[in-house]
C-alpha cells in the first residue's frame, strides 16, 4: 500500500488529485518550477520540493528531478495528472524501475496506445472502427504529401504522443501541409518532448464522445458511461457534458462495450478514457488517452465516484468494488474550463497577474480552481485557470445552474472565456443539443462580448470613485466632500492591490 | 462629475450627479437618469440599487485603470483622456508594423538572420505562449538589420523583435 503520494503536476488538477490524497490520509509531495513558488498547489501538500526553471523541460517534464525529488522525500507512488508526464512511457518505466508505484496504466500498455498510430494498429485488429489515416509517423515531406493525397484533403496533423489539441492541426489545401507539419513537429516537441506526426482523415462535423473505464489488476474492467465533449475550439475542449444528449440506452452500451473490449484488449490497468467519433449512430477509435482527463469531474458527478481514489486502489493492487451493473448515471453534469485567454481578441493567451478569484458557490456546484488572488499566471504554461462543473436534475436545470455559476466566476487581472461560455450555453443550438466539434466555428465564430456591460462598468467606475474608501468607514459619511479628494481616493487603491 | 471613460475599446460619457444624498447617473442628456441607492463597496464587491434593482459588481484596480466584474462580463475601465496620453507616449514616432508579440510570451524560433531580404508577410519569429505557437510575420518588404532576441528569450509586448529596413518601392499589394 502506498503512503506518500507524489504529484508531478501543477495547477488545478495537482490540487484536485492532492485533495483526494489528504482524504485518503496518504502523505503528500508537490513539485515546483520557479515560475510556481508560491501557487496553490504547493500550498496543498505535506512537503513541496523545488524542480527548477520555469520551462517545462527543466522542471516538469524533468524526469530525473522528478525521481529525486520523489527519493529525497520518501514518497513511494507519483499521480502524472495530465499533459505533461503523464504518458510518456519512458517517465512510467522510470518510477517502477526506481521501485516506486506509478498511479497509471504501465509504461507497456502506454506504449501500445498512447502512440496513437500503434493504437489506431491495435483497434483495428481488435474489430473497433477507425477513422482513415495513416499507421505510422514519418518527418519524410514527400511521403507526408503523398499520403495526404491518399487520404485525401482536408486531414489533420496530428501528433503521436498528443493530447488536448496540441500539435494538431486541419490541413485544407496542399500547400499548407508544410508548416503545418513543421508547426506540429515544434508543438508537440515542446509539449511532450517528442516530435512524431501522422495524418488521419479530418471528418467535417462529427460529435466528440468518450467513454470513461476503470479497470484493475484482477482482469475486470467496467466502463463509467460517456462524455460529450464535442465543443471544442482549435480542438481544445472548452464545454463538456454527460450524458451526451445524442446517446440512446442502446447507443451507450454499444459504445461502452466497445471500450471495454479495447481496453481489455490492450492489457490496460487503472483509470483511461477511449474518445471516439460520432457520426449519426456510427463511431470511430480516436484514440485512448492513457491518464486522468481534464473533464474527469462531470463523470465523478454523475456516478458519485471518486476516480483518484479508485485510481489509488487500483494502483494499490484492490480488485473493483463493483461491477457494470451496479453503474448508474444520475442526473446531468456540465463543466466549463475557465482559461486565461482572450475570447474578444483571438483567444490570445492573457498571462498576468491575478488581482480577484472568487468561487461561485450553490447547490450542485464545483469549482477546481488552481489559483488565487495575488498570483501570476505564467506564460510557460497551458492557460487553464480551473474548471467549473455544476450537476443538476436536467440537462435543462444544468445549463441553467452552469450560466448562474459562470456569472459568480470572477475572476479579474487576466482575461477569460467566461462571458463567451455563458453565451454558448444560452444559444439555442447548445440547448437543443446540436453539438458537433464544428459547432464554434458554425455559431460563434464572430462572437462579439455584450455592450451592457461596458455601460454597468462605467458606471461601477464612477461609483467606485465616489465611494472607494476603506471599508471601515461608515456610509453615513457618504457625502463628506472630502472623499472627492485624489489623496484619499490614492490611499483607497491599496486596499484593493 | 463628469466622466470621460474609456470601456475596452468604447468611449462613454457619464456623469454622475448628487443631490441630498441622492445620486442620479446619465450617459448623455437625451437619456432618462438612472438612480443609483444604497451603494456599498466592500473587499472589492460594489452592489447598489440601479432604478431600484439590484446590481453586484466587482471591482480591481489594475494598471492605469479599473476591472469590472458584472454578470460573467470583465471589463477594463479607464480614464479617457490619461489613457488617450499612455497610448500617444507608447506609439512614440506613430510609426505602425512594428514586429512585436501580442502577449507575453518567449521565443520558440527566429527564422531570419540580419541582412536577409524579407518579402512582406514572411514569417519572422515564432512566439510560444502558453503552449500555443504563433508567427509574427514581416509588416513590410524590406532587410533585416537587427534581430536583438535569441531562441528562449522571455519578451513582451512592445519589444522590437526583428527590426526591418523598408524597401525602397513599398508593395502596397
Amino acid at each position: 500500500m502506498v503512503k506518500k503520494i507524489l504529484v508531478a503536476n501543477r495547477g488545478e488538477i495537482a490540487v484536485r488529485i492532492l485533495r483526494t490524497v489528504r482524504e485518503m490520509e496518504l502523505e503528500s509531495v508537490a513539485v515546483y518550477s520557479d515560475a510556481d513558488r508560491n501557487a496553490l498547489h504547493v500550498l496543498s501538500a505535506d512537503e513541496a520540493i523545488h524542480l527548477g526553471a520555469a520551462e517545462p523541460a527543466q522542471s516538469y517534464l524533468n524526469i530525473e528531478r522528478i525521481l529525486e525529488a520523489a527519493k529525497r522525500t520518501g514518497a513511494d507512488a507519483i499521480h502524472p495528472g495530465y499533459g505533461f508526464l503523464s504518458e510518456n512511457p519512458d517517465f512510467a518505466r522510470a518510477v517502477t524501475d526506481a521501485g516506486l508505484t506509478f498511479i497509471g496504466p504501465s509504461a507497456e500498455v502506454m506504449e501500445r496506445l498512447g502512440d496513437k498510430t500503434g493504437a489506431r494498429r491495435l483497434m483495428a485488429e481488435s474489430g473497433v472502427p477507425i477513422t482513415p489515416g495513416m499507421d505510422a509517423v514519418s518527418d519524410d515531406k514527400a511521403h507526408l504529401e503523398a499520403e495526404a493525397e491518399r487520404i485525401g484533403f482536408p486531414v489533420l496533423v496530428k501528433a503521436t504522443a498528443g493530447g488536448g489539441g496540441k500539435g494538431m492541426r486541419v490541413v485544407h489545401r496542399p500547400e499548407e501541409l508544410d508548416e503545418a507539419v513543421d508547426l506540429s513537429q515544434s508543438e508537440a516537441r515542446a509539449a511532450f518532448g517528442n516530435g512524431g506526426v501522422y495524418l488521419e482523415k479530418y471528418l467535417e462535423r462529427p460529435r466528440h464522445v468518450e467513454i470513461q473505464i476503470l479497470a484493475d489488476g484482477h482482469g475486470n474492467a467496467v466502463h463509467l458511461f460517456e462524455r460529450e465533449c464535442s465543443i471544442q475550439r482549435r480542438h481544445q475542449k472548452i464545454i463538456e457534458e454527460t450524458p451526451s444528449p445524442a446517446l440512446n440506452a442502446e447507443l451507450r452500451e454499444h459504445m461502452g462495450a466497445a471500450a471495454v473490449r479495447a481496453v481489455k484488449a490492450a492489457g490496460y490497468v487503472n483509470a483511461g478514457t477511449v474518445e471516439f467519433l460520432l457520426d449519426g449512430n456510427d463511431f470511430y477509435f480516436l484514440e485512448v488517452n492513457t491518464r486522468l482527463q481534464v473533464e474527469h469531474p462531470i463523470t465523478e458527478m454523475v456516478t458519485g465516484l471518486d476516480l483518484v481514489r479508485r485510481q489509488i486502489d487500483i494502483a494499490n493492487g484492490k480488485a473493483l468494488p463493483f461491477s457494470q451493473k451496479d453503474l448508474r448515471q444520475s442526473g446531468h453534469a456540465i463543466e466549463c474550463r475557465i482559461y486565461a485567454e482572450d475570447a474578444s481578441n483571438g483567444f490570445m493567451p492573457s498571462p498576468g497577474r491575478l488581482h480577484l478569484i472568487r468561487h461561485p458557490q450553490g447547490p450542485g456546484v464545483r469549482y477546481d480552481c488552481g489559483v488565487r488572488g495575488g498570483d501570476e499566471v505564467p506564460v510557460n504554461y497551458d492557460p487553464i485557470l480551473g474548471k467549473l462543473i455544476v450537476h443538476a436534475e436536467t440537462r435543462e436545470a444544468a445549463i441553467r445552474r452552469m450560466i448562474e455559476a459562470l456569472a459568480e466566476c470572477v475572476v479579474l487581472g487576466v482575461r477569460t472565456s467566461v462571458e463567451y461560455l455563458m453565451d454558448v450555453l444560452d444559444s439555442d443550438a447548445f440547448r437543443n443539443g446540436d453539438t458537433h466539434t464544428r459547432f464554434l466555428e458554425e455559431h460563434f465564430a464572430d462572437w462579439v462580448a455584450g455592450k451592457d456591460a461596458n455601460s454597468l462598468a462605467a458606471l461601477a467606475y464612477a461609483l467606485n470613485e465616489r465611494y472607494g474608501r476603506p471599508p471601515s468607514v461608515s456610509m453615513d459619511n457618504i457625502a463628506d466632500p472630502e472623499s472627492e479628494s485624489p489623496w484619499r481616493r490614492l490611499g483607497n487603491w491599496d486596499i484593493y492591490k | 462629475m463628469e466622466y470621460r471613460l474609456k470601456v475596452e475599446e468604447e468611449t462613454l460619457s457619464l456623469s454622475l450627479d448628487e443631490n441630498e444624498g441622492n445620486l442620479s447617473a446619465r450617459f448623455s442628456e437625451d437619456d432618462d437618469p438612472m438612480t443609483a441607492e444604497d451603494v456599498t463597496l466592500r473587499h472589492g464587491e460594489l452592489s447598489f440599487l440601479l432604478n431600484g434593482k439590484r446590481e453586484r459588481a466587482f471591482v480591481s484596480r489594475g494598471d492605469g485603470g479599473l476591472w469590472v466584474w458584472w454578470r460573467g462580463g470583465a471589463r477594463f475601465v479607464r480614464d479617457a483622456d490619461e489613457a488617450e496620453r499612455r497610448t500617444g507616449r507608447k506609439r512614440g514616432g506613430g510609426e505602425g508594423g512594428i514586429v512585436t508579440p501580442m502577449t507575453p510570451g518567449v521565443v520558440a524560433r527566429v527564422l531570419v538572420d540580419a541582412g536577409q531580404t524579407v518579402e512582406k508577410g514572411q514569417g519572422l519569429v515564432v512566439i510560444s505562449a502558453m503552449k500555443m505557437e504563433s508567427t509574427l510575420s514581416a509588416p513590410y518588404a524590406g532587410t533585416v538589420t537587427t534581430v536583438p532576441f535569441e531562441e528562449g528569450a522571455s519578451v513582451k509586448p512592445g519589444d522590437v523583435l526583428v527590426e526591418i529596413e523598408a524597401a525602397e518601392e513599398k508593395n502596397d499589394e
